[in-house]
């Protein structure tokens, strides 16, 4: 009998021999992938139908866990893709593996096909069996979970979604691989260039934005960092958005509009894997037509590569050592000489990792001195991105976009304190600014940007000194561009900026909608509707503190939404101090939500309602029930109002002095301005003396059983003088 | 026929087959013989279609043979280390390549194994070196290609397994016409089976003729002269490969026929006379010598 006459059962047969002899990993891959997704989804849903007995949960919250249970293994939040990625890398090393081997390759190559059908034999069985098995593995857990109870349209769609997903990582990382595998000669360096591509552009783009923190004042750790071409951290920063995404909102698994809400968010780095997979699948037949069966046995093939391999590495490993060698000496030593020392770091680290790849390349410890025009190179490379970043070349400590050229821009500082937990999601407000915020008066905010940038490198100077001036407002900054780019920066504002381009940005409606919440907190509002009984508003002020269940949350965020409407502007917020806060929270059975407002004297809409309730106390403090102040004098004997802070000799010890007498106690609480109300704008530096710290300790409760500490400053020359000899 | 025209092939700086021209013919043995490194195994593998060389031309049949599956066909290659898909046994590579090469026929394969005592169905990696051997030449010669390549072939076979393989090879080529190409070192082996011989050293042909016509261009004397001047007027003419003395014993290698050279020695009256029967491992040593490769000379000094 002759292959001629082949039957057809025969040829699969034997080609599952072939499979299982040449592609062994499918096995154990076919075993690992039946654990993780068939015992996965029924040990998953078992517990979710539990634990809803154990918790007499409803029937419907329950059947919303299984839904979920099912998604977290076989949909889009599954970690399955870890074994994917193995087994795509395993399959790629045993597919091509051959190239590695003289012997293989004369069996291989002396077969009657050409090396083209070869490579597109290899790509089949791989895709075929992994497709087979994962495809296999999938239809029974999904067969276990309907059987189970587990599994709607929407968990359905999201399982297949994840199926197209999980091919294209497949597709991805086996190309990677095989790309590895044509540019090397052995198995070892073949792993290490693997490696080398799957973290460069990660590493890279974090070395970048390192470099960025450390020589940049103006650098803000905001926004996405946007790294491209790794399909490791694409999976994992899609995981990552849909565990935010599934913390944010409650019917994950019910809804096809939040199912294409994760699929718009994953999206792109999905297709970020496919771009890397198609240029590396365009690379890896490139290549393949330039290989030859001599190659086997050598450590990098292609001359060319092995130069951009060895030159990439050394500047990788020069960049992140300087890196590294900052980030443990930058917070004790700082200065010229300290950058002097990482430079040198930098560079011995490029000379060093340029041997060891040489003798790891060579494979002889004899040849690390090779190679001294790709070391050249890329110490050249590293000086130069040092001095770009030192020098700031690029201009990054004073970029300033063009005016016509942005959309929009924003000031990314928010309140405090403001929190809410409603089912799964969770917000802090935060973003706010960042998402409502649109100034458009662009000519203004450059105006302030500028300034604000030339500051900041003053103030992050002193810090770097240890100085720690007080330089200005510090704050994070926004540009949403008409490219759809945005640039953030952090600035300080000086406190001597000019008072007209201060007040055209923050009296504007735009800088109000961004900074105060009240004006996006719809969720605070239904979630306190819903939860009536729980809710506990408190009105703390000098005089002491008063509390109510009845006030609602809307009807506070309304009155409050008037008077900043009708009274915020930058000149009131700089010159007044809060003269009480209300704090609001409600604690309910499935969430929480918290916040704080400040109180001024001007904010007539809230005083009403707070009066409304019974809970408005006088702002005045009464004498009565303070039972001492303490003074704190951090100059003894100088007069920093009329001495120049700078030229006073630091150590001096701090004189202290505790007043119990009523008539100092009135002298002094008449002189000062209360500091417990953090606010924004306040411009302390001018308005209160810094020399003095002043804690008034007052009773607190209804019986004045316990005392509370106050924390106060005086106003600017108004320092009693009996309180500079008291406190000598 | 293989045609190889001025092939060219260097690994980095070396030079493994440097301008080789040769002609193999259909139907018969022909055997690739030369030092260590020469270039026999970089030769099968360019004819096997693995390697593709730099310059020159390869032609099977007159068709191009790299990357041509339909020429491939024709031809089988057995390693000096053959590869054996993981944990195979002698039955799966013959389910393999009854794939790969429409002729193969497994019956006889089976029936081959059976008469050479191979298990079929014993993992390959279990057998003994020679076994391997004799599992990678049946999987060959039931392949049913035109051309079998042989590198190193015969080396770890026994007598009798030598003998037997040899035997297939003769019924082979005379059922089907097969022609084995055959590298080896060992010269003993292919005197007794080769029609025609590639001689190589560094890369080069040195000599590529029919065995038989180069025993009868070459001779190899033992003589006695009674003086110097009868050796001088003996040799004159005569292009010597090789000649040593012991004593008064010259033992001398040359070209030439016999008859000229009978008549040459009679011109100096030597007092004993007699032409040696020359192997084929003394015709490679005497043409290795001339090209300047005598390892004797480097353990002597």
């Amino acid at each position: 009998m002759t292959s001629a006459s082949l039957s057809l059962s025969n040829r699969i047969s034997n080609h599952k021999k072939y499979i299982t002899r040449t592609l062994w990993s499918s096995i154990l891959g076919f075993v690992l992938m039946a654990v993780y997704y068939v015992f996965g989804t029924i040990v998953m849903v078992s517990r979710s139908i539990n634990f809803g007995r154990i918790h007499h949960q409803a029937a419907a919250v329950t059947q919303h866990e299984k839904y979920l249970a099912v998604t977290r293994v076989l949909g889009l939040e599954q970690v399955g893709w870890v074994l994917v990625a193995g087994i795509a890398i395993a399959f790629a090393f045993q597919g091509f593996s051959y190239l590695f081997n003289n012997s293989m390759i004369d069996f291989y190559l002396s077969q009657p096909t050409t090396r083209r059908e070869r490579i597109r034999k290899n790509y089949l069985n791989a895709i075929s069996t992994f497709v087979m098995m994962y495809l296999s593995v999938n239809v029974i857990a999904l067969i276990i979970a309907a059987c189970m109870g587990a599994v709607n349209s929407v968990v359905l769609l999201s399982v297949l979604i994840e199926f197209v997903r999980v091919l294209v990582l497949f597709f991805a990382f086996y190309n990677i691989t095989i790309l590895a595998i044509m540019l090397t000669g052995n198995m070892f360096i073949a792993m290490l260039v693997l490696a080398f591509f799957l973290a460069i552009s990660l590493v890279f783009g974090l070395e970048i934005t390192s470099f960025k923190e450390v020589f940049f004042a103006t650098y803000s750790a905001r926004g996405e960092a946007g790294f491209f071409g790794s399909p490791l951290y694409d999976r994992i920063s899609a995981y990552g958005f849909l565990m935010g995404l599934r913390y944010n909102i409650s019917d994950y698994s019910n809804s096809f509009v939040t199912l294409e809400e994760s699929i718009c968010g994953i999206i792109r780095y999905d297709l970020d894997t496919l771009f890397v997979g198609i240029i590396a699948f365009v690379f890896v037949l490139v290549f393949s037509k330039f290989r030859r069966a001599e190659h086997a046995g050598k450590a990098i093939v292609y001359r060319p590569f092995r130069w951009v391999l060895k030159i990439v590495s050394c500047i990788l490993i020069g960049l992140g050592c300087g890196y590294i060698f900052y980030s443990m000496n930058g917070y004790i030593w700082n200065g010229s000489r300290f950058y002097i020392m990482m430079f040198v770091v930098m560079v011995l680290a490029t000379i060093i990792s340029g041997c060891i790849i040489e003798g790891i390349l060579e494979g002889n410890i004899r040849s690390i001195l090779n190679g001294k025009a790709q070391t050249i190179m890329a110490l050249a490379v590293v000086s130069l991105i040092f001095v770009i970043f030192r020098g700031d070349l690029i201009g990054y400590d004073s970029y300033i976009p063009d005016a016509s050229k942005v959309e929009s821009c924003a000031l990314l500082s928010t309140g405090y304190n403001y929190r809410l937990l409603r089912g799964n999601k969770y917000s802090d407000f935060e973003n706010n600014p960042e998402l409502y915020m649109e100034i458009t008066d662009v000519e203004n905010f450059n105006k302030l940007v500028k300034e604000g940038l030339k500051n900041q490198k003053v103030w992050k100077k002193s810090q770097n000194d240890g100085t720690y001036i007080d330089c200005g407002w510090n704050e994070d900054i926004l540009y949403r561009l008409k490219n759809g780019k945005v640039v953030y920066r952090s600035i300080c504002i000086p406190y001597n900026m000019d008072t007209k381009v201060l007040s055209a940005i923050i009296d504007s409606p735009e800088y109000r909608e961004g900074y105060f919440e009240v004006f996006h907190d719809d969720e605070m509002r239904e979630y306190d509707l819903e939860n009536a009984k729980t809710r506990n508003v408190q009105y703390i002020s000098f005089a002491g503190n008063e509390t109510t269940k009845e006030l609602s949350y809307a009807e506070i965020s309304d009155a409050y939404m008037k008077d900043v409407e009708n009274n915020f502007t930058f000149e009131m917020a700089s010159t007044n101090r809060p003269i009480g806060q209300i704090e609001f929270d409600n604690y309910g059975d499935e969430g929480y939500c918290e916040c704080t407002l400040n109180v001024y004297d001007c904010y007539t809409n809230t005083i009403e309602l707070l009066k409304k309730y019974g809970i408005y106390t006088d702002s005045e403090i009464n004498l009565d029930i303070i039972e001492s102040i303490e003074i704190t004098n951090y100059y003894p004997g100088h007069d920093i109002e009329k001495e120049d802070v700078d030229s006073i000799e630091e150590n001096t010890e701090y004189g202290y002095f505790t007043y119990t007498e009523k008539d100092q106690i009135r002298d002094i609480i008449e002189n000062v301005v209360c500091n417990d109300f953090y606010s924004r704008w306040y411009r302390s530096y001018e308005l209160t003396n810094n020399q003095f710290s002043v804690i008034a300790n007052v009773r607190n409760g209804k019986n004045g059983t316990s005392t509370v500490a106050r924390y106060y400053s005086f106003e600017m020359g108004k320092v009693p003088s009996f309180v500079y000899s008291d406190t000598q | 026929m293989i045609e190889l025209l001025e092939l060219y092939k260097s690994f980095d700086d070396i030079k493994a087959v440097n301008h080789v021209s040769l002609n193999i013919r259909d139907g018969e043995v022909f055997g690739l013989v030369g030092t260590n490194g020469a270039g026999k195994s970089t030769i099968l593998r360019i004819i096997a279609g693995v390697i593709k060389p730099d310059k020159g031309i390869v032609c099977v049949d007159n068709r191009p043979v790299y990357d041509n599956p339909e020429v491939k066909k024709d031809i089988f290659y057995i390693s000096d280390d053959q590869y054996f898909l993981p944990n195979s046994t002698p039955e799966e590579m013959a389910n393999y390549y009854e794939e790969i090469y429409d002729k193969f026929d497994k019956l006889r394969f089976f029936k081959l194994c059976n008469g050479f005592g191979l298990d079929t169905k014993r993992k390959i990696s279990t057998f003994s070196k020679g076994m391997k051997k004799q599992v990678s030449i049946l999987l060959g010669i039931c392949a049913g290609t035109k051309f079998l390549l042989c590198d190193e072939t015969f080396d770890g076979l026994d007598p009798v397994v030598r003998q037997g393989v040899k035997s297939l090879f003769a019924a082979e080529m005379s059922d089907r016409g097969l022609t084995p190409i055959i590298a080896s070192h060992n010269l003993r082996e292919l005197e007794d089976i080769c029609d025609h011989i590639g001689l190589l050293h560094q890369g080069g042909v040195i000599l590529s003729e029919d065995l038989s016509d180069m025993k009868l261009k070459m001779q190899k004397v033992q003589c006695v002269f009674t003086n110097d001047s009868d050796e001088e007027s003996a040799l004159e003419g005569l292009n010597v490969l090789i000649h040593e003395k012991r004593g008064r014993l010259h033992t001398i290698t040359m070209r030439g026929d016999r008859e000229e050279v009978e008549s040459a020695f009679k011109r100096g009256n030597p007092i004993f006379f007699e032409v040696l029967p020359l192997s084929l491992e003394e015709i490679f040593i005497s043409e290795t010598e001339v090209v300047g490769y005598d390892i004797r000379k480097f353990i002597l000094e």
